[in-house]
Parts: structure tokens; sequence; C-alpha cells
């Protein structure tokens, strides 16, 4: 018979169990959406990586003999060896929107697959012919290349036609980057082209040399085997080494798939966490609506644990019946998800396989959410004595001493006044579900608008923050530096300004950090360097300004020495020197650190300089930036160049796809604010229906006694902002703090548009949610609502 | 009983009343053409089962409830086709009630409870002298959960008082107490209204605490089967 109360209990609420299981729906869908999309990806990538034999330890050398990877292979768990030719240069397009860009040619066999780093054909087949290539697909789909197409490589200027065999994913490009301090490159910037290697090695000319040795090892020995290689390649100039998780495409799909899995933990908890406060919320409601039915069946014989057991189950029910909904709907986000996660990264494959174990889980967590929320009050209807609860009482001694200290503490001359004042803190668990829940919509409106702003941040203040220029050229030698002066010349430029810029590692007696160092010219105005309190910073020789997520590393201040290594050095030894840290700098994206141009060159640069390593940062009028594009995109000394319009279209295509993220869970957040926000507003109302009739039945207008319920509900979410505002902070700055890396420092940024949109929008929720109440509270049936139970 | 002007209106006449309810698919007929007349300055009793349509016609008297048919005046006051704002006016002006489960708002103390209703009717003066004419004055402070439910009903019949209003109506309003207690509150009730000259109708199914009315009206399936003189016994004097 309990059972059949159960039922007919949870059907009578069917409305607000119907938003409770929206809520519980909507965390368990966003968990299992997000969890699976985050396990969909590491299975798709994991799948990528086992059949294209990714090597699990690399070394990067100057030049090297073939024979070298002979020694490789008989290294102790060395499972297989490959070494190959590995060069950049540019890739010329001239009857194409980018002209020049950034190439990087790399040798293949062509009697067999390679070993190790195997490459998947896409489209058309593998090189049969010296004079065919393979594209990476995603460059190739960027600048419209099709298989039969003719692609102009030039390396030092000796340019060679392939002819395009087919379009290929490498595992080494998943995520295409040329290296880790350049996380941001756009696919139409950045091209990889599989040569021949006969053809490479004529083309490139190095003769039977090799650049790179690439290792599979046996389990768990990759550190090991890594060791031994790097042994191996430094007498050949090593350059630079990894195992498979260090390797830059790898590393950051990680850091992807990282923020994808704390994405999926942390909001759905948010969202989990509300949906409980709000059940908790109703469920206490319809104890003190049953409780002289509680007293009732007490009285007649039922235990307390059958009554217990009973409204537990009510939580349960609700939370199971949200759970099956959104497991479903989880697994077609986690399609969803992947399908524009794939398409904006431009994968091929995508595995959607339905993952038991997150299902499990998300049943779970919401089944303990029903019943965490439905706990506590189904324990005080279980503990009610029979006699005190048929009587209708169930204000505790300890609740009625507290509302007379509230009485003493809150007086006013105006009695009519008291009525919302009081109402407030008339029970401590009411006032804390509704704080909770307006508080826990406002802490999920900040933290998404947060993630929002933090990533428009970090691109404003990379865009147009720091950028005063129009172009940026790299060239392919120093000399080149003349070129670009002489352009400076010409009508309609504005100002030159040369940089050099040379990945090097930073030393203290701490610890050591990787790092971009970019020379900069004393006085010069186009890039703009901020130090930490935004103050424009001007380079000293002999001294560097790095950015804070280095400094915390290496645990140095201001003033406090640190060594320098060029770890691509082509001599034997890296080249060293030693600077003083002038300061820090504000750098949201990338790893930058930054010195005196001529003071970098001498010290690094002009010992050894690879292509790129020069460059200059070029500002014309808005009108003549095409055309000055043109001009050097024509030139032999120009390896790429790049507008700052390509630079911001580069990179907000790299963020669509966080916004997309942005968006979904503004969305989902809203929902769950709104939804938080609507039952504590609605229980507000409806628990003091007979209240409000008596104060009409008295005399009150209907607007005043509306005014009375709204001005009660405005004070709550007053003290549920003031509570959510600075949670809402702190989470943000946790959440975001997570997300930072070397490479990628997002600040936690809330500005004034944030506060005054969530204070705005959670009280039209309030509004909106409240409008409905206060309209029946017009039109209630007066003679029935003043007999009705609280 | 004091005696009353003969052009002083008629607390309340009502011709071929009717209130009916849909309930389901069926109508319920609460009231069905009741026609009464009862004059000012009475304490008056509707008697009668439950369902008999007692509660329904003090509801309509006290402007919660609108008639389906038939005509309804309190003191001269046409109710049928009056709009919110008016019947809003009539419940400030005319009206005061006791409920049977007292009502009270449960943040305010017993004073604040009766001056609540004193500053909107503009009485607030009188509100100690209301908390204490129920004898309450040492219990002001509390709060209706440190009362009594005698207490509490006295409370609501100083929050009814202060108002000082035409007709005060009371539904069942010793129905959540026990018979001593009942009689204590309807002794109040009963002192009150009587020296103020008030008319009053109270609803209850109790021949026994019928006893104290003026008039006796008896009520069943809707319809007023008789009205008769009552025995107008102080409710100190009435035994079970």
């Amino acid at each position: 018979m309990l059972w059949r109360k159960l039922w007919a209990d949870t059907g009578a609420l069917a409305r607000q169990a119907s938003a409770l299981v929206v809520l519980i729906c909507l965390g368990v869908a966003l968990y299992v959406g997000l969890y699976e999309a985050y396990q969909n990806l590491g299975d798709a990538y994991d799948w990528i990586y086992e059949t294209t034999e990714f090597a699990d330890a690399s070394v990067l050398l100057s030049a090297a003999p073939e024979s070298l990877v002979e020694s490789a292979e008989t290294i102790p768990h060395v499972r297989q060896a490959m070494g190959r030719l590995v060069k950049d240069g540019s890739i010329i397009q001239r009857d194409r929107e980018r002209k020049r860009v950034v190439g990087r040619f790399v040798g293949v066999p062509r009697q067999h697959r390679p070993t190790v780093n195997d490459l998947w054909v896409i489209e058309g087949h593998y090189v049969a012919d010296a004079d065919e290539a393979l594209l990476e697909h995603q460059f190739a789909a960027e600048n419209g290349y099709h298989v039969g197409d003719v692609i102009k490589c030039s390396y030092l200027s000796r340019e060679r036609d392939f002819t395009v065999a087919g379009l290929v994913l490498s595992p080494e490009y998943v995520y295409l980057v040329p290296s880790e301090h350049s996380p941001f490159v756009s696919p139409g910037t950045f091209g990889v082209v599989f040569v021949e290697e006969d053809r490479a090695r004529e083309w490139l000319g190095v003769g039977r040399r090799i650049t790179e040795i690439h290792c599979l090892t046996d389990a768990g020995y990759d550190e090991e085997v890594l060791e031994k290689l790097e042994a191996l390649a430094r007498p050949y100039g090593l350059e630079t080494s990894f195992v498979q998780e260090d390797q830059p495409s790898k590393r950051l799909l990680t850091l992807d798939q990282q923020g994808f899995r704390k994405l999926s933990v942390f909001f759905p908890i948010l969202f989990l966490l509300s949906a409980g406060l709000s059940l908790y919320g109703a469920l206490s409601r319809i104890v003190r609506l049953q409780v002289t039915i509680i007293g009732m069946l007490k009285a007649s014989g039922f235990t307390s644990r059958e009554i217990l057991v009973q409204y537990v189950m009510q939580g349960v029910l609700i939370a199971v019946a949200g759970a099956v909904p959104g497991s479903i709907l989880g697994h077609w986000l986690a399609v969803w998800l992947n399908g524009m996660y794939a398409d904006a990264l431009h994968i091929p494959i995508m595995k959607a396989g339905i993952h038991w174990d997150t299902l499990s889980i998300g049943f779970l967590l919401a089944i303990a959410t029903g019943f965490a929320a439905a706990y506590l009050p189904a324990r005080t209807a279980a503990r009610l004595p029979p006699a005190v609860a048929m009587r209708g009482e169930m204000e505790s001694a300890r609740g009625i001493t507290a509302q007379r200290r509230l009485v003493e503490w809150s007086r006013l001359r105006t009695v009519i006044y008291l009525i919302p004042l009081r109402g407030v803190f008339r029970r401590a668990s009411r006032t804390l579900l509704a704080l909770g829940g307006i508080a826990g919509g406002v802490v999920i409106i900040v933290t998404t608008f947060g993630m929002h702003a933090s990533t428009m941040d970090a691109l404003g203040d990379f865009l147009a923050g720091s950028r005063k220029y129009d172009i940026d050229i790299q060239f392919r030698r120093p000399s080149s530096l003349a070129f670009a002066r002489s352009a400076a010349a010409l009508p309609g430029a504005r100002a030159v300004s040369f940089t050099t810029s040379i990945p090097v590692r930073a030393r203290s007696s701490w610890d050591s950090g990787e790092m971009m160092l970019t020379g900069v010219e004393r006085g010069q105005h186009l890039l703009r360097i901020r130090s930490q309190s935004g103050e424009p910073v001007d380079v000293t020789p002999g001294e560097i300004w790095i950015p804070q997520q280095l400094a915390d590393r290496l645990m140095v201040e201001p003033g406090d020495p640190v060594m320098v290594e060029w770890v691509e050095s082509s001599r034997q030894r890296p080249l060293r020197r030693a600077f003083q840290v002038a300061g820090l700098v504000d750098v949201a994206i990338g790893n930058s650190a930054y010195g005196e141009f001529d003071d970098i060159r001498r010290s690094f640069s002009d010992h050894a300089y690879p292509e790129s390593s020069y460059g200059a940062f070029f500002a014309c009028a808005p009108s003549r930036v095409d055309a000055f594009k043109h001009r050097f995109d024509e030139s032999d000394e120009v390896v790429s160049v790049s507008t700052t319009e390509d630079v911001t279209e580069q990179i907000e295509e790299q963020f669509a796809l966080m916004l997309i993220f942005v968006g979904v869970l503004l969305s989902f957040g809203l929902v769950l604010a709104g939804s938080t926000i609507h039952s504590v507003a609605t229980v507000s109302i409806l628990e003091r229906t007979r209240e409000l009739a008596t104060l009409r039945s008295l005399g009150f207008s209907a607007r005043t006694t509306a005014g009375i319920a709204a001005a009660e509900l405005c004070v709550l979410t007053a003290l549920g902002l003031l509570v959510g505002i600075p949670l809402g902070k702190w989470l943000n700055h946790l959440y975001i703090q997570s997300f930072s890396t070397e490479s990628l420092a997002f600040r936690a940024v809330l500005p004034l548009w944030i506060y005054v949109a969530t204070v705005l929008m959670v009280y039209v929720l309030v509004g909106l949610s409240s409008w409905g109440a206060l309209r029946r509270l017009r039109s209630m049936d007066l003679a029935q609502a003043t007999k009705a139970g609280e | 009983m004091q005696e009353r002007r003969q052009d002083e209106p008629d607390a309340l006449v009502s011709r071929d009343l009717w209130k009916q309810y849909p309930m389901g698919d069926v109508t319920v007929d609460a009231l069905r053409g009741v026609n009464l007349r009862l004059p000012a300055g009475q304490f008056v009793v509707l008697l009668g089962p439950s369902g008999s349509g007692k509660t329904t016609l003090l509801n309509l008297a006290g402007g919660l409830d609108a008639a389906t048919k038939g005509e309804l005046a309190v003191f001269g006051r046409a109710l049928n086709g009056m709009n919110e704002a008016q019947l809003t006016a009539y419940r400030r002006e005319t009206v005061g009630f006791v409920f049977q489960m007292f009502n009270l708002v449960p943040t305010l103390t017993a004073l604040e409870n009766v001056r609540l209703v004193a500053q909107l009717v503009g009485t607030d003066h009188l509100a100690d002298q209301a908390i204490a004419d129920v004898g309450l004055a040492d219990r002001a402070g509390n709060l209706p959960s440190q009362l009594s439910g005698g207490e509490q009903q006295r409370v609501a019949i100083a929050r009814a008082l202060v108002k000082q209003p035409d007709l005060l109506l009371a539904d069942e309003p010793t129905g959540a107490l026990d018979f001593e207690t009942g009689r204590q509150v309807l002794s109040v009730l009963w002192q009150q209204t009587r020296s103020r000259r008030m008319t009053v109708i109270m609803v209850t199914h109790n021949t026994i605490l019928a006893r104290m009315g003026d008039t006796v009206v008896r009520l069943r399936s809707g319809q007023v089967v008789g009205t008769e003189p009552g025995e107008a016994i102080p409710p100190s004097q009435i035994t079970p």
C-alpha cells in the first residue's frame, strides 16, 4: 500500500517532479555527453596511433649517417627503428590565396610504407614515383589541393614540382603544429609534404643523411630507449628528443582531451548539485504537506524505517526517471560533439561507441543525487513522533528559538515590511535551499560567461592588445632583413621592426623550461610587450622578460639570473648565455620571452641560422596591406607572410570549437539556473498559499500580497547573488587556472558586464519564474486557499 | 442585546442565492436558492451538518467567493458584480474573519499580527488594547508557534476586532480546539462583539454552541431549513 502511495504522491506532483526529472536528465546528459565525447576522442586517437605505429621515442638531430639507424636498432627494447630526412622550407602557391606558406618536407620510402609513423592514405595512393608526393590532408583541404594537382615546393631557393599522389593523415600531425612553441598554426599556413626519399635527398642536398630517428619500443621502455637514443644522436647535433607523450601534436591533443575531461566533470557536478538541492526542497515540502499523513501512518503501525524508505524512494524514482533519458540524450550529445570536433580538427575518423562505464557512472551519480537529496527530508519524516505529526506540527524547539531571535533582531514600525524580511529567514532549511539554488544558478552563469570572457581576453590580448603591426614576415636568411628595410621606404609603409625567434631552454638552479625567445628592437612599438601590471616595457641587452608561468616554474624573480640554451643548435654543444630576468610579462597565448634583438641575434641566431629565425614586423596604411603582402609573397627572401587579419582568422578558427562548447554549456547552464530558480520561486510562493490568501482575506490587495511574495524572493535572490557571485568568481578562477599550460595562460577574467548580465539574468529568471505563481495568487480561490495546508 | 435604529439596513440579505461548483463532470450545488434576512447587531449562528453549505454562505458573505446566481447584500451593499478592487475594499472596511485554523502569519508576533491589520485600516493605536481585550497582553511578544491553539485563536479574534468591522465572520472558530478552550475563546468573542454592537455570523455544526446565538439559521443540503431565535446564552454558561 505504501508503494501505491509513493506512485500516487509522485504523480500528484507531476509538474514539479517533471522539472526535477529534467534537471537530473540534463546533469546526466551533460556528464555522459562530455565524458563519452572525451572517451571517444581518446579511442579515435589511440586507434590512429596504434594503426600507424606512432613512434614511442624520437630524436631530431642536425644530420647523421643512415647507419645510425642500425645502431638504434641494437638498443635493448627497440622493436623497430626508422631514420628519415626532414627539412623546413616553403610551399609556393602563386595561383592560390596564400602565395607562400611554411612547408615541412619529409622523406618517405617508395618500396614500402614507413615502418614507424606510417601514413593513413585518406584519398589517392601511396607514393609510387619520385615526382609524386603525399600531402597532409588538413593543409590540402584548406588550400584546395586534390589528388593529381601539382604542388611547388622550395628549399633554399631550389624549387621542385610534385604531383599529389594522395592525401594522408599522419600521427605526428593529427593536431597540426610544427612545434610545441607554435600552438596556433592554421592548416592553411603550414603544410607537410611527404616526398619520395631518394628525390628528397637529391633535392634537399644532404646526401645519404638523416635528420630524425623514430623508434617503436617494448611497452614501458620508452624513456630508457630515449636516453640511449639521445646518447647516440648527441655527436650528430641532437636538437630535441621526446617520447610519444611529449610529441608536440600529441601533447596538444592530450591537453585538449584533458580540457574536455575537466568540462565533463565540473559542469555536470554543478548541475547535479543544483538538481539535488531542488529535489531536496521539493521533498521537504512534500513532507511538510504530508505531516499529518505521516503521523497517521506511524500511528497505524508503519515503522520509521518503512517511512524513511518510502520518501527516499521518491527521490530515487525521480532520479531514475531523469537518468534514463539523460543517458540516451548524453550519448547523442557525445556523437554530436565528436562530429563538431572532428570537423574542426579535420579528423577523418571518430569512434562513437557506447561507453557502458560512463553510462553506469552517470546513472549511479543520478541515483546518488536522488538518494542524498531525499535522505534528509525522509529522515525528518521518519523521526516525527506520531502524536506531534498528527497535529500537523513540525517546528522543532531549535527552529522556534531561531525565529524568536529573528523577531528580536528585526523590528520595523510598519509591520507589513516585516513579512518579506522575516520570511527570508523563516526556516533555516528553506533559506539555505533557496540560497543554494540561486547561488548554484549564479555560479553556473558566472563560470560559463567567465570561460567565454577568458577565452576572448586571451584572444584579444594576443591579437589586438600586443600586435600593432599589419604584416609578420619570416625570412629565409639574416641578409633578408635588408629587403624589409628597403620595403619600409616604399610609399604607404609606416614602420618596420626586426625580430628573431628561436626555441630555447631556460634554466635556474631549481628547474628548467622551454620557451620561444624573441628578440625585438629597442624602442620599437609594433609589438607591445606589457609587464604584469599592464605597463608597456622595453628590452635591454643582457636582460630578458619572461612569462609568469615560466618564472613560477623556474622559481625566479626579477633580477635573478637564468641560463638560456639554444637546444636546436647544430653545434655539438648547446649554445648558452646567462641573462638577468628583467621582469615578468603578461602573455596570454604562447610561451614567449623577450630580449633585445641584437643581443639575441649575436648570442644565438647568428651562429647557425635555420630558416624562419629572422623576421620583421611591418606596419603600413590599411589600404596597402594586400599590396605589400603580395610583394613579400613574391620574394624569394621570404619564407612566409601573414597579415594580422590572417592570424586573427586562424586563431578564431582554433577558438571556434571552444566557443561552441561555451555556447552549449551556457545554454545548459541557463536552463539549469532557470529550473533551479523557478523551483525556488515556485516553492517559496506555493508553500505560503494559506498565509498569502489570509492576507487577502484580511483586506490586502492582490498587488500588495504579490508584492510581499515578490519582495521576499528579491531579497532571497540578492542574498543568493551575494553568495553566488564570489563563489562563482572563485570557482571560475580555479577552473580557468586548471586550463593554463606553459604555452597557453588563460586569465580568469570577469569584466563588469558579466556581473551586470548575471544579476539581470537571475532577476529576469526570478521574475519569469515567479510571474506564473504570482498570477495564480491573483486568481486564487480564497475560500479554499485559507484552508490549505502549509 | 442592544436596540438598533429602525432605518439601519439589515446586516445580510440574500435572495435566491445559488452557488455551484464543478467537480469533474458533475456540478455540485453548495447553495440552492437561499433566501435570508439577518438584522444588524446580532450574533447569528449558521448551524448544519457537513456539506450543508454554511461555510459557502459565510465565504460569499465575506467576499471570498462569488455566487453563481441570486443576490446578496451586506449592510445594503450588493456584493454581486463587485470587481476585485471593490471586493478587497469591502473585505478591508466591512468584514473581519476568524478562521478555524487561526491563519496567523507565523513570522509575526501576536501583537504584530494584530498591528498588521490595524495599520492597514488606520487603527494602529487600538492594537495594544485589542490584544489586551482578548487577555493576551503578557503574551503579545510571542510568536504563534509559542502560543497554544486557544491563544492563537484569541489573537485571531483581536486581529479581526481591531479593524472595528461591521460584520465579523467566524468559520468553526473552535473546530481545532477542545471544548473548554473553545468555550473560553467564544466567551472572548461573545463579550467583545456584544459590547461593540457588532454583527457576528458564526458557522458551527455543534448544537450546544449554537445556544449562544441571538438567531440560529439551520441549513441542510444547501438550503435554509429554518431561522429561529437563539437562546443568547453567554458561552461561559453553556455546559456540554
